[in-house]
C-alpha cells in the first residue's frame, strides 16, 4: 500500500484508459478467490443433521425403520488402512469383468443403525443430508445396481462424511461387520472432515484396510497415488494437498516454503490465463464439484476409469468446458505427416449414363504419374455398365462398383477398394483438369492431408438483408469450400460422411439430389477447423454443380438451393464451420519468367 | 461483501496510475520499471483480498498453515455462519476415543501437529521424500534451474549410455559448470545399472558417493538408474543409500515411485541416439486403420520366478491368426533344466515369425513385464506407431506426471489377461486413428533420443520447481509437445502459436513489422523509407519497431517518416545479428512481420502475406524462399537460392511468424550456436527456418510476390553487396551442415506450393481483385 501515495501524484489524465483493463483483472481475480470461498465454505457450513429426512428411502425404508445392530464390544477393527494399497493390489477386478458398456456396478447397503452395547449410536448425526443426497444420486445413476453379487463396487450405508461426528473404533467395527467387507475390498468411502484434535490427519481416522477412500485434504503422504479419490473441501492455496485429481487449469498451487513469494508468483500470472483459469475453475464446480451428486457420480466415474482405462474419459473430455468445445476442434487427422508420394491417390468417378463423357474422364485421369486406381460408382441401376472389353485401356486398375440406389451418398462411402488414403473425387464430365493439375493437387493434398484440396472453389457469405446465408459461385477473392466434383481428399472423410455426418444431412441430401459436396465441406471443416484448399487458377468447368442448365432461370434455381442447403446444414451443425480464406495454392513457379521445360508443373491453368 | 468491492475500486485507482508507466511506448528508460511498480501495486491489492478472503474461515481454510494449528480457532468461530448448527450438533468437541490417541502418547506436546504427523510417517526418510520435505527450493532461487554435473573422476568408467545422459545435460541451457549456481546436481558416478551380476556394475558406490563434497545427502541430486536388483528377486534398491536424492529410475513400481519426487523414465538401450533421434514409422493414416496383426507379442518366457505368470499364461489368448502371441523357452544357460511340456512347440512356432515384421504390421503390441516392469519393448511398439497394451501390474509408466497414457496406449491388468483380445477388438476405429497418431507424437516429443528423455526429466523437475510457471496438461500432450512450450514464456494456452484451433479462437488479428537495419541514413530516397511507410500503412500494422544495428548513432527521431502507427527505435543489444530476434516487451502483437532494411514490399503484398499467416499460425509466411538438398557427391548438405521448384525455408528478411518463436530462438539453443551466427553474422535466418520447421514438422509457406523482387534485392544496397560475397555463401552452407549437426536430425522439409490470392492472374478485370498490386509490375 505504501506505492499509494508515490503513485497517486500522477496523471490523471489516463485514468479512465486504464479503468477497464484493470476492473477485468480484478473482478477475475475477485471471482477466482470468491469461488474457492465457496467452494470451501459450501462443506463447512453445509447444515444439518437429519433427523427430518424421511423423504429418501434405501431399499423402500425409512432411516427409522433401518434395523439396529449391537456392536459386541469384541468386535473385530478392521486393520489401518494399508498405505501400499493400489488397484491392482487391494482391488478386486474380477468383481468387474468384462463389460461391454465398460461401466462398473455400485452397490448400496441397506441402511442399518448400529449401537454399542450400551445402546449409544456410533455415530452423533446418524446420517447426515449430504451422504443421504450422495447415495440417492448414486442409487439413481447407470451405476447402481441392486443385485449385491454382480456388484464391484460396494458403498456401506455408515456415513463416515464428517470424522467429527463419529465414535471412531465403533464406526470401524461396524464396518467390518458388513456382510461383504472382506478386509475392505472394493469398498468405497467418503469423507469430507478427515482428521481432528490434536493431529489433524489429513486422512480419515477411522481403520478402513484397504477401502477405496474418496476424500477432501489428502495430504501426498496419505494419498494412495492412483487408488483413493481426492475430492473438494480443499484449500486453494495449501502446498501438498492433493487437489481433485490434479487440475493445473484452474488453481494456482503454491508450496507453503514459497509463502513469501506468493505475491509475485500470482502477479506473475498473465491476465489471460487469470481469465482461463476463472473459466475453468468455475466450469469446474458446476460439472463436478458443486453438489454431492456431482461429487459421488465424478467419483465412480473416476474409479471407472481405472478399471476401463482404454475407455475412460480424456483429459479434454474432464476439463473442457462445454462453453469451448462448440468452437474448439480436435482434429481426427492431428499429426503433421506429409504422406510419401509413392501410394498414389484413388480416383473416384460418379456417374450415371453418360459413358462417352465417363471414357473421356478415365482417359485424362490416367496420365497422371500419381493414380494408383480408378473406380467408377456406376449410379444406375436400369443399366449395366458397358462391356469390359469397351471400357479405355489404361495401365492401373480399373474398377465398377454398382450401387443398389441412385444416391449422391455413394460417391462418398469408404469402399473397401480405395486402398489409398488419397481419393480424387470427380464427376463423369471434367474433363478439362491436365494431367499436371491433377499431380499437382495431389502434391498438395499430401502438404495438407487433413483438408480438402479441390479446383472449382465457392464462398458462402452472409445475406444481411435476408437475414441468413448465401451461396457463391462468382469470381470472388475469398474461398470457403471447394467442390467434390474435382477434390483431393482423405478417405476417413469418407468415412465421416457415411457414418458420421449429423442430423439428417446425410438422407436430406439423397432426397434433394444436391449439395452433397457442400455437406462435406461442412463436415470437414468443423471436424478439423481449417479451410480447404483451392488449387490452380479458374478455368471454364463446365458448372459441375449444374448438369442440366439450359437457362438463366434454372441457373437461379440451383443458387437458390445451394443457399438453403448451407442454411440447412448451419443450422444442423449449430454452427458455420466454413472458413474463409484469401489464398490458394500453385506451383512455386507458375507464371514465373522461368523456362516451362524446367518448371515440374508447366501445364496449368491453359483453357 | 461491501468491505471487499469498495477496496477492489480504491486498488483500481493505484492501479490505474501505476500503471501509466508500463505503457511500451518508447525503448529504454521508463517502460522497463514501470512494470515492477505497476506490479507491487497489484500484489499489496491482492495481499488485501487474500486477507479478506482468509480471515473470517480461519479455522477452515488456514492455507497458510496448512490445516493443523489453525483448526482449534473452529470453537471460537462456532455459531459463526449458516452452518454452524451442524458443526455445533456434530460433537465436535467430544474426545476422540482412546485407541486415537494411544497413537500418539509418546509424542512431547510442545511440537506442531506438522511435526507430529510428519515424525509418524516417517516423512524425513527418503522413502517418504516429496519436495517440500526433501528438496531446497532456495537453491534455485538466484539463478534458476541449473544442473551442475560433477567433474568426472579419473579411473571411473561410465557407461556409453550414462555418457550420453551427462553430455545431452551439458549441452542443454540448463548446464551450469560451477556449483554455487546449481539447483540440481547429477553424479559422475554411473548409477545405471545396480544389477549386482552384470559387468556394468560400479562397486563401492556408497563409499564413492558419501566422500563427494557436495552430497549433502543427496538433497537436491538426481539419480539415473536403468536396472536395479538381480536375480531372484529383482527389488528395486540400488545398492546404496540415495538418501534424500531424487531417482530417475526405469521399471519403478508404484509403491516405491514417490510421486511428485521420482521421475519414472523408459528402459533404453545402449544404442538409443544421444541425440536426433529416429523418427516414428508412421507414414500413413489407412482407413479402416486395422494391420495385418490385431495383436503380437514375441519374447522370451520365464519358466519361473518373478514376472513368469503373466508371459507363461500368454498361450491361452494366441490363436495364431491375428493375435500372435510368441514365446520362446530358449534362453539363459539351463533353461533345459526348467523346461516344460509346452516348451518345444513354443519354440518351434517362435522362430517361424519375424519381430520386426509383427512390430510394423500390427495394430496392437503386447508389452507384458518381463522380470523388471519395464521393457525395451515399450519403446519399439511406440516408435512403431504399434499402440502398446500394457500388460504390467504397478508399473508406474514412463513420464507418467505429465504424459496422459491412456491417449497412446491401452492399460490391461495382467490379472485380466483372457480379457485382453475382446478388450482390445472393442476399441473403436477412431479411437485406434487416435492412439496411433499420439505414440507418434509421444515417441517424437520425449523418448526418441536420450537427449530428449534427460530434457523431459530434467522439465518435469524444473515444473515442479517452479510450481507456478509450469506446463499445462494439454501442452505436454498435444503437439508440439513439452519441450517446446516453455512455460517462462507464458503459462497462458493463448499466447502460443499451437492451440488456436483447439481453444476455438481466432489468430491474431495485427502484427507489429520489426526492421533490421544495419546501414546508416543518408538518404530519405532509401530504401527502408519506402518499406516502412509501406509497411504501416497496412490496415493490419499496430507498430514499426525499427531495430537500429548499425555503428552510427541513432538518426534524429525526425529523420523517420511520419506514419499512422507508432514507430519505435531500439538499438540492437551489442548489435549482434541475434538480437533480431530477441523477445521485446515492446512487441505489442503476437504476430511479427520480421524485414530487412533492403526488402522491397508493396503494402498490399504484406496485407496479403499476413492474412496468409492468419491461416498457418506456427509457420513462417513469407517472401523469399530458399532450397536445401543433399550433395550426395560431397556428403553433406547443399543450400541454393536459384529458382527451383521446391522451397524449404522462408528467409526472415521479409516473413510473418508468433512472436513466441523469438523467445524460442533465444531461449531454446545453448550459447554457443548463438555465439556461432552472431560472429558470422549470418545465417540467423537459417537456423530460424530450422527451428520453426523442426517444432512444427511442417515445412514454410511462400506466398506470392512481385518478380522485380529478387532483382531488387540483388541489385542495390549493402546488404546486397553481403548477398554477392561468394564467402557469405559458403558460409550458409557450412551454417547448414552445422545446424543438422547439432540438431542431430535434418528438420527442415520441402514444399512445393506457392500461395497466391485466390484471383491471381486470373483473366477476369482487374478491378474484381482485391490484391492486384501484386499482378503489376
Amino acid at each position: 500500500m505504501y506505492t499509494s501515495g508515490k503513485y497517486s501524484s500522477r496523471g490523471p489524465a489516463l485514468i479512465p484508459r486504464m479503468k477497464t483493463k484493470h476492473r477485468i483483472y480484478y473482478i477475475t481475480l475477485f471471482s477466482v478467490v470468491l469461488l474457492g470461498l465457496i467452494a470451501t465454505g459450501m462443506f463447512q457450513f453445509w447444515p444439518h443433521s437429519i433427523e427430518s429426512t424421511a423423504d429418501w428411502t434405501l431399499d423402500k425404508r425409512s432411516v427409522h425403520d433401518a434395523p439396529l445392530i449391537r456392536l459386541p464390544v469384541s468386535s473385530p477393527i478392521p486393520e489401518r488402512g494399508d498405505l501400499s494399497c493400489r488397484m491392482h493390489t487391494c482391488f478386486d477386478v474380477y468383481r468387474c469383468g468384462y463389460n461391454p458398456k465398460n461401466r462398473i456396478k455400485v452397490y448400496i447397503y441397506p441402511l442399518q443403525r448400529f449401537v454399542d452395547e450400551l445402546g449409544v449410536p456410533i455415530s452423533s448425526t446418524g446420517l447426515s443430508r449430504e451422504y443421504n443426497d450422495l447415495l440417492s444420486a448414486i442409487s439413481d445413476s447407470d451405476f447402481y445396481t441392486d443385485d449385491v453379487t454382480r456388484a464391484c463396487l460396494f458403498i456401506p450405508s455408515i456415513d463416515v462424511l464428517n470424522q467429527n461426528s463419529l465414535r471412531i473404533r465403533e464406526t470401524a467395527q461396524a464396518l467390518a461387520m458388513l456382510p461383504r467387507w472382506d478386509k475392505g475390498m472394493n469398498h468405497l468411502l467418503f469423507n469430507m472432515l478427515p482428521g481432528g484434535p490434536p493431529d489433524y490427519n489429513t486422512a480419515l481416522d477411522v481403520p478402513r484396510d484397504r477401502a477405496l477412500l474418496a476424500g477432501g485434504g489428502f495430504s501426498t503422504w496419505t494419498y494412495r497415488q492412483g487408488y483413493d479419490v481426492s475430492i473438494p473441501v480443499y484449500s486453494p492455496l495449501s502446498a501438498d494437498v492433493d487437489l481433485p485429481e490434479r487440475q493445473p487449469g484452474a488453481s494456482v498451487v503454491i508450496p507453503e516454503e514459497k509463502l513469501s513469494e506468493m505475491y509475485t508468483i500470482l502477479k506473475s500470472i498473465p491476465h489471460r490465463q487469470v481469465e482461463e483459469m476463472q473459466r475453468q475453475a468455475r466450469w469446474f464446480w458446476e460439472a463436478y464439484f458443486s453438489s454431492m451428486k456431482a461429487i459421488g457420480l465424478t467419483t465412480l466415474q473416476i474409479i471407472n476409469d481405472r478399471i476401463y482405462p482404454y475407455a475412460a474419459r480424456t483429459y479434454e473430455q474432464w476439463n473442457n468446458p462445454p462453453v469451448v468445445k462448440w468452437s474448439s476442434v480436435n482434429s481426427p487427422l492431428f499429426l503433421p505427416l506429409i504422406p510419401p508420394r509413392a501410394p498414389g491417390f484413388t480416383a473416384v468417378v460418379l456417374t450415371y449414363d453418360r459413358v462417352e463423357s465417363l471414357f473421356r474422364v478415365i482417359t485424362e485421369i490416367s496420365k497422371v504419374p500419381s493414380l494408383a486406381k480408378l473406380l467408377v460408382v456406376w449410379n444406375n441401376q436400369n443399366k449395366s455398365p458397358p462391356e469390359e472389353t469397351l471400357w479405355p485401356k489404361i495401365s492401373v486398375p480399373l474398377k465398377v462398383v454398382r450401387t443398389k440406389e441412385n444416391k449422391l451418398s455413394n460417391r462418398f462411402f469408404p469402399y473397401d477398394e480405395i486402398e489409398t488414403e488419397a481419393v480424387l473425387a470427380i464427376d463423369d464430365d471434367i474433363i478439362m483438369l491436365t494431367s499436371d493439375e491433377l499431380q499437382f493437387g495431389y502434391e498438395v493434398w499430401r502438404e495438407f492431408p487433413d483438408r480438402l484440396v479441390g479446383y472449382p472453389g465457392r464462398l458462402h457469405l452472409w445475406d444481411h438483408e435476408m437475414g441468413k446465408w448465401k451461396y457463391e459461385s462468382e469470381w470472388t477473392n475469398e474461398v470457403s469450400m471447394v467442390l467434390t466434383g474435382a477434390a483431393f481428399y482423405h478417405k476417413y472423410f469418407n468415412y465421416l460422411y457415411t457414418y458420421k455426418m449429423p442430423g439428417d444431412i446425410k438422407n436430406w441430401v439423397d432426397a434433394h439430389m444436391n449439395c452433397e459436396d457442400i455437406a462435406m465441406n461442412f463436415l470437414v471443416a468443423n471436424i478439423t477447423g481449417k479451410a480447404p484448399i483451392k488449387v490452380t487458377p479458374r478455368k471454364k468447368f463446365k458448372c459441375p454443380e449444374c448438369t442440366a442448365i439450359d437457362g438463366l432461370s434454372l441457373d437461379q434455381t440451383h443458387m437458390v438451393e445451394r443457399s438453403e442447403c448451407i442454411n440447412k446444414f448451419a443450422s444442423v451443425f449449430g454452427t458455420m464451420p466454413l472458413k474463409v480464406v484469401e489464398h490458394r495454392a500453385d506451383p512455386v513457379l507458375y507464371k514465373d519468367d522461368f523456362p516451362e521445360k524446367l518448371k515440374s508443373f508447366p501445364n496449368i491453368g491453359s483453357l | 461483501m461491501r468491505w471487499i468491492s469498495s477496496r477492489t475500486c480504491e486498488r483500481h485507482l493505484k492501479q490505474k496510475e501505476g500503471d501509466v508507466n508500463a505503457q511500451p511506448l518508447q525503448p529504454g528508460g521508463r517502460w522497463r520499471n514501470a512494470p515492477a511498480g505497476g506490479g507491487e501495486t497489484k500484489t499489496l491489492g491482492l495481499l488485501g483480498f487474500s486477507a479478506a478472503y482468509l480471515i473470517p474461515h480461519w479455522g477452515i481454510q488456514v492455507p497458510l498453515s496448512r490445516r493443523g494449528p489453525g483448526r482449534p480457532h473452529d470453537r471460537r468461530l462456532s455459531g459463526y455462519g449458516p452452518g454452524a448448527r451442524w458443526r455445533h450438533l456434530s460433537g465436535y468437541l467430544q474426545p476422540f476415543s482412546s485407541w486415537e490417541q494411544d497413537r500418539s502418547d509418546d509424542l512431547t506436546e510442545h511440537i506442531s501437529p506438522r511435526q507430529k504427523r510428519d515424525a509418524n510417517s516417517g516423512l524425513y526418510t527418503g522413502k517418504r521424500c516429496r519436495m517440500e520435505s526433501c528438496f531446497d527450493f532456495s537453491l534455485c532461487e538466484r539463478n534458476g534451474f541449473k544442473v551442475y554435473v560433477y567433474p568426472q573422476q579419473k579411473g571411473e568408467k561410465l557407461s556409453e549410455s550414462y555418457q550420453n545422459i551427462l553430455s545431452s545435460i551439458e549441452g542443454s541451457r540448463f548446464y551450469t559448470s560451477d556449483p554455487g549456481q546449481a539447483c540440481l546436481f547429477v553424479l559422475s558416478l554411473d548409477t545405471l545399472d545396480r544389477d549386482q551380476l552384470s559387468p556394468q556394475y560400479v562397486h563401492n558406490l556408497k563409499a564413492k558417493i558419501q566422500n563427494l563434497p557436495l552430497w549433502n545427502g543427496g538433497k537436491n541430486h538426481i539419480i539415473f538408474n536403468l536396472y536395479s536388483g538381480t536375480w531372484p528377486d529383482y527389488t528395486e534398491d540400488l545398492g546404496f543409500d540415495i538418501g534424500l536424492a531424487m531417482l530417475a529410475k526405469a521399471s519403478i513400481s508404484t509403491e516405491n515411485f514417490r510421486p511428485d519426487f521420482d521421475v519414472s523414465i523408459p528402459l533404453f538401450s545402449k544404442d538409443h541416439p544421444r541425440t536426433g533421434g529416429e523418427k516414428g514409422y508412421l507414414k500413413y493414416n489407412t482407413i479402416p486403420p486395422y494391420r495385418k496383426y490385431m495383436l503380437v507379442f514375441k519374447g522370451k518366457r520365464y519358466l519361473t520366478g518373478i514376472g513368469s505368470d503373466t508371459r507363461n499364461a500368454l498361450y491361452h489368448i494366441h490363436n495364431s491368426e491375428d493375435v500372435v502371441l510368441l514365446t520362446t523357452c530358449k534362453h539363459g544357460k539351463d533353461w533345459q533344466k526348467h523346461k516344460d511340456a509346452r516348451c518345444d512347440k513354443d519354440n518351434a512356432e517362435y522362430d517361424k515369425y519375424d519381430y520386426r515384421e509383427m512390430l510394423y504390421n500390427s495394430t496392437f503390441c503386447l508389452v507384458p513385464r518381463g522380470r523388471r516392469l519395464g521393457s525395451f519393448r515399450f519403446l519399439e511398439a511406440l516408435q512403431a506407431a504399434c499402440v502398446p497394451v500394457m500388460l504390467s501390474n504397478g508399473w508406474e509408466l514412463p513420464f507418467s506426471e505429465i504424459i496422459d497414457w491412456n491417449r497412446a496406449a491401452v492399460i490391461g491388468d495382467e490379472r485380466l489377461l483372457l480379457q485382453i483380445p475382446s478388450t482390445v477388438r472393442s476399441i473403436h476405429q477412431d479411437k485406434i486413428l487416435s492412439l496411433r497418431q499420439q505414440t507418434q507424437l509421444l515417441w517424437e516429443a520425449y523418448f526418441n533420443s536420450v537427449e530428449k528423455i534427460v530434457l523431459t526429466t530434467l522439465e518435469i523437475i524444473q515444473d515442479r520447481v517452479l510450481l507456478h510457471t509450469s506446463r499445462s496438461n494439454l501442452m505436454w500432450n498435444s503437439l508440439p509437445g513439452g519441450l517446446f512450450t516453455l512455460p517462462q514464456y507464458s503459462t497462458s494456452l493463448r499466447d502460443f502459436p499451437f492451440y488456436y484451433a483447439k481453444l476455438g479462437i481466432k489468430p491474431p488479428s495485427k502484427f507489429t513489422a520489426i526492421i533490421h537495419v544495419v546501414t546508416p541514413l543518408v538518404s530519405q530516397s532509401q530504401p527502408v523509407m519506402k518499406l516502412l511507410v509501406a509497411v504501416a500503412k497496412s490496415q493490419y500494422c499496430a507498430q514499426v519497431i525499427v531495430l537500429w544495428n548499425c555503428e552510427k548513432p541513432l538518426p534524429a527521431k525526425h529523420r523517420w517518416p511520419a506514419t499512422s502507427v507508432p514507430v519505435t527505435v531500439i538499438e540492437g543489444e551489442s548489435k549482434v545479428i541475434s538480437s533480431r530476434f530477441l523477445p521485446y516487451n515492446t512487441i505489442p502483437t503476437d504476430a511479427v512481420f520480421s524485414l530487412d532494411e533492403d526488402t522491397v514490399l508493396s503494402t498490399t503484398e504484406v496485407d496479403f502475406a499476413f492474412t496468409v499467416w492468419q491461416s498457418f499460425p506456427d509457420r513462417i509466411v513469407g517472401y523469399p524462399a530458399r532450397s536445401h538438398f543433399w550433395d550426395s557427391n560431397k556428403e553433406r548438405w547443399g543450400y541454393t537460392s536459384k529458382w527451383t521448384n521446391d522451397y524449404s525455408m522462408v528467409l526472415t528478411g521479409a516473413a510473418i511468424y508468433h512472436k513466441y518463436y523469438h523467445y524460442l530462438y533465444t531461449t531454446y539453443f545453448p550459447a554457443s550456436l548463438k555465439i556461432m551466427v552472431d560472429q558470422m553474422s549470418n545465417c540467423e535466418d537459417i537456423l530460424m527456418n530450422f527451428l520453426v520447421s523442426l517444432v512444427t514438422k511442417l515445412p514454410p509457406i511462400k506466398v506470392t510476390q512481385k518478380k522485380q523482387y529478387k532483382e531488387t534485392m540483388m541489385g542495390q544496397s549493402s546488404r546486397a553487396s553481403r548477398w554477392a560475397d561468394p564467402d557469405h555463401f559458403a558460409q550458409r552452407q557450412t551454417c547448414m551442415n552445422k545446424f543438422a549437426n547439432w540438431f542431430g536430425t535434418m528438420p527442415l522439409i520441402h514444399s512445393q506450393m506457392r500461395l497466391d490470392p485466390v484471383l491471381f492472374k486470373d483473366q477476369v478485370s482487374i478491378l474484381r481483385k482485391k490484391y492486384r498490386e501484386i499482378e503489376r509490375l
